[in-house]
């Protein structure tokens, strides 16, 4: 369903970089017209779950950004939000993220040039890194091998972190439907499984499928209404 | 907001302190600190000077005699006999003065950048105290020495004294620690600067209070370069000597150190009706200042009670310790349930940051709704 | 870069802690009473005073900032010939070592990436 479009989604604080200048009334960015912002009060109130939700939905790329480390307008929420991203606390990024994918900038409100000179060189490094892997829900992994992903990721997809585990399977919420999905050992590392960094839960086996039941036509369904 | 422009004078020096000294050390970054750092100084060398001072004021002979012992032999003593005493004097003569000036800073930098108000009224309010107090504990600190200088500060101040109404002559009593300057006074400034510098530790408590983790101690690199500010400063300005206090005599000259006898300086140009009216006048309004700027309030955040799992995530990562762990409901699967207060919510989001469960959010920025909107850039087609 | 200058800067704050040491013997002489043993010692091999050129800087610096100096009582008129000097002149070196400390830690702490984050890879 969706492609490769390069999408890059910044998730950024009210007080960072004043970007209100740049940006068309779409919230894209007008130098570069595929870099979207979403605004947030505090950048600790960043969910990992958020990036990861970007990178499934087939982002490209997300950039992060707070104010200046040591001068959060709220205290501690940039670093709060670098120590997840960073994995030194929890909630953190799943390993399926591709971590080349994500930067973090700390920047004050008057650094607008900087902002956009690291935008731009992110965007160059992700069009370097080649496209993303789209999601390809309840199909078995044949999808092409369009990136070449380090050896090191191949035993992503086989090795959920614990944690997720315990994560209620009661959740309602069908957009949390993609955390959902445990990772049994039955997603064994496949070889052609291995490609997809940022889709692994949905090129699945067929079995998982069966297992989560109505997961896969949430994820549909919350597609169509995206 | 009146106090942008400000902030953006603010922000512009601070990006170039960070260029100089990287976000790592940039001291603007560890303002409120500062002032506690210098206080730290103010007790290690406060504590040494104590060792040598004698509170009483006797001098039955109007010059130094070698027998004649009191407050001003002994600061006398410290001064010129004990090796190293002048420049802890200077030291901490210096370390008030710059304490003063960073709290000063201090207050400056918050109110710049608008953080004073609401959640953070509290600090705000204590804050006003503090000053107030530091200013007091830094002028007894100049009657302690008991030269001319004293002298004139400590009549002056009772003359202040008996131009307030009613409780006037009590204050002025319980100034003098009785009806006139005697041995007692003197024990009495000695009793108030350290009695009220401790007292300086709870109302910092109290500062303190609403913050999880506060940055109390700056960093070593800023640690050095303010005590050898002070050390500079005591080698190149060195203290005057002066006159013991004679009360028979009226000097009418002194030296005014502006950081904390600005209020006497005052004195001198106003009638005393008016001094005590502007210092509470002040006062009021400093206090009043988070008021005169109204914004939305702030919507605290709100548990969904049937997801938490009583992780306490949130409660460990809220910068404002606005969130509390209670034991859970009966019938819950879990031991502990997060429960918000919402006085102290700054609407910040970094609960909602650390859930992995969904189950705290604001209300007025639903993180599901966020994702949405995030999920739907990702997949628009260019 | 930075990295490099890690150990001549190590080098020049080693040398000036021991600069500053060396000026500790003066400082501490006023405290020696003359009949003490330790005083009679130090006196054999130690000049009375600090280099003349290091005294004549103090002495510039001084007369240079002497509209700041408050001047009030004859101490300070009179700094470098009062018994109090040499306590002021080790506060002054002092004070420089902690300076040379500070932008020595300054520049072996400081990151590159300060104000970017970029999360490793591995996992």
């Amino acid at each position: 369903m969706a492609d490769t479009n390069g999408k890059v989604v910044t998730l950024i604080c009210e007080r960072a970089v004043d970007l209100d200048q740049h940006l068309d009334e779409q919230g894209r960015l007008k130098d570069e017209p595929n870099v979207s912002v979403v605004k947030f009060p505090c950048s600790g109130m960043i969910q990992p779950l958020m990036i990861e939700a970007a990178m499934k939905a087939g982002a490209s790329g997300v950039i992060v950004c707070g104010c200046q480390l040591g001068d959060c307008y709220y205290r501690e929420g940039n670093k709060m939000i670098r120590e997840r991203l960073l994995g030194q606390r929890p909630p953190g990024l799943k390993k399926t993220v591709d971590r080349r994918r994500v930067i973090a900038l700390w920047l004050a409100r008057p650094q607008i040039a900087r902002f956009l000179a690291e935008t731009k060189e992110f965007v160059g490094v992700l069009k370097e890194l080649g496209p993303v892997e789209a999601p390809q829900p309840a199909k078995p992994a044949t999808a092409p091998a369009a990136a070449k992903p380090p050896a090191a990721e191949k035993t992503e997809p086989g090795k959920e972190p614990p944690a997720q585990k315990a994560e209620p399977a009661k959740a309602p919420a069908a957009e949390k439907a993609e955390k959902k999905e445990p990772a049994p050992a039955e997603a064994t590392p496949k070889p052609e499984a291995a490609k997809d960094k940022g889709a692994s839960k949905e090129a699945t086996s067929p079995s998982e499928v069966k297992q989560t039941g109505s997961s896969p036509d949430t994820q549909t369904e919350s597609k169509q209404e995206s | 907001m009146y106090t942008e422009p400000l902030n953006k004078i603010t922000l512009k020096l601070e990006q170039y302190t960070n260029a100089i000294a990287t976000s790592k050390y940039n001291p603007f970054y560890y303002h409120g600190a500062l002032p506690q750092f210098y206080l730290w100084v103010l007790f290690l060398s406060g504590l040494l000077l104590f060792a040598y001072y004698i509170p009483t004021v006797d001098n039955a002979y109007a010059s130094e005699s070698p027998n004649l012992i009191n407050a001003f032999t002994s600061v006398s003593y410290i001064t010129n006999t004990i090796p190293f005493g002048v420049v802890i004097r200077a030291l901490h003569r210096y370390a008030g003065d710059a304490m003063v000036l960073t709290i000063i800073l201090h207050m400056l930098r918050v109110w710049f950048t608008d953080r004073y108000r609401q959640y953070r009224i509290v600090q705000w309010l204590s804050g006003v105290a503090l000053l107030a107090l530091v200013l007091f504990i830094g002028q007894t600190g100049y009657y302690l020495i008991w030269d001319e200088r004293s002298l004139v500060l400590t009549r002056m101040t009772c003359t202040a004294f008996d131009a307030i109404p009613l409780i006037g002559q009590s204050l002025k009593w319980w100034f003098l620690n009785g009806t006139e300057i005697t041995n007692y006074t003197l024990a009495n400034f000695l009793f108030i600067h350290i009695g009220l510098s401790f007292s300086l530790l709870f109302g910092l408590w109290i500062h303190y209070v609403r913050m999880q983790r506060p940055v109390v101690t700056p960093p070593p690199v800023i640690n050095y370069i303010l005590v050898a500010i002070l050390l500079l400063v005591v080698a190149l300005v060195p203290l005057e000597s002066s006159k013991m206090a004679d009360l028979t005599q009226q000097p009418t000259e002194f030296d005014v150190d502006w950081f904390f006898l600005w209020p006497y300086w005052m004195m001198t140009v106003m009638p005393l009706g008016a001094y005590w009216l502007t210092l509470l006048v002040g006062t009021v309004v400093l206090c009043c200042l988070p008021y005169f700027v109204r914004t939305k309030e702030v919507e605290a955040a709100e548990v969904v009670i049937n997801k938490c799992t009583g992780c306490s995530l949130c409660a460990k990562d809220c910068p404002y310790a606005a969130i509390e762990m209670v034991p859970a409901p009966a019938g819950s699967r879990f031991k502990l349930l997060a429960t918000v207060k919402p006085y102290r919510c700054s609407g910040c989001g970094v609960c909602v940051g650390a859930c992995a469960f969904d189950a705290i959010d604001l209300p007025d920025l639903l993180d599901s709704d966020v994702t949405d909107k995030i999920k739907a850039i990702a997949q628009l087609q260019t | 870069m930075i990295k490099q200058l890690a150990t001549p800067l190590i080098l020049v704050f080693a040398l000036v802690c021991l600069g500053t040491t060396f000026f500790l013997p003066w400082a501490e002489r006023g405290t020696l009473t003359p009949n003490s043993k330790e005083s009679s010692d130090i006196r054999t091999w130690m000049p009375s005073s600090p280099p003349e050129s290091l005294a004549g800087l103090f002495t510039d610096v001084q007369n240079t900032l002497t509209g700041v100096v408050a001047t009030v009582g004859e101490e300070s008129k009179d700094a470098q010939k009062s018994e109090n000097f040499k306590f002021y002149c080790y506060a002054f070196f002092l004070s420089l070592a902690m300076v040379a400390a500070a932008i020595g830690i300054n520049i072996i702490g400081r990151e590159e990436s300060e104000e970017k984050t970029i999360l490793p890879l591995k996992k």
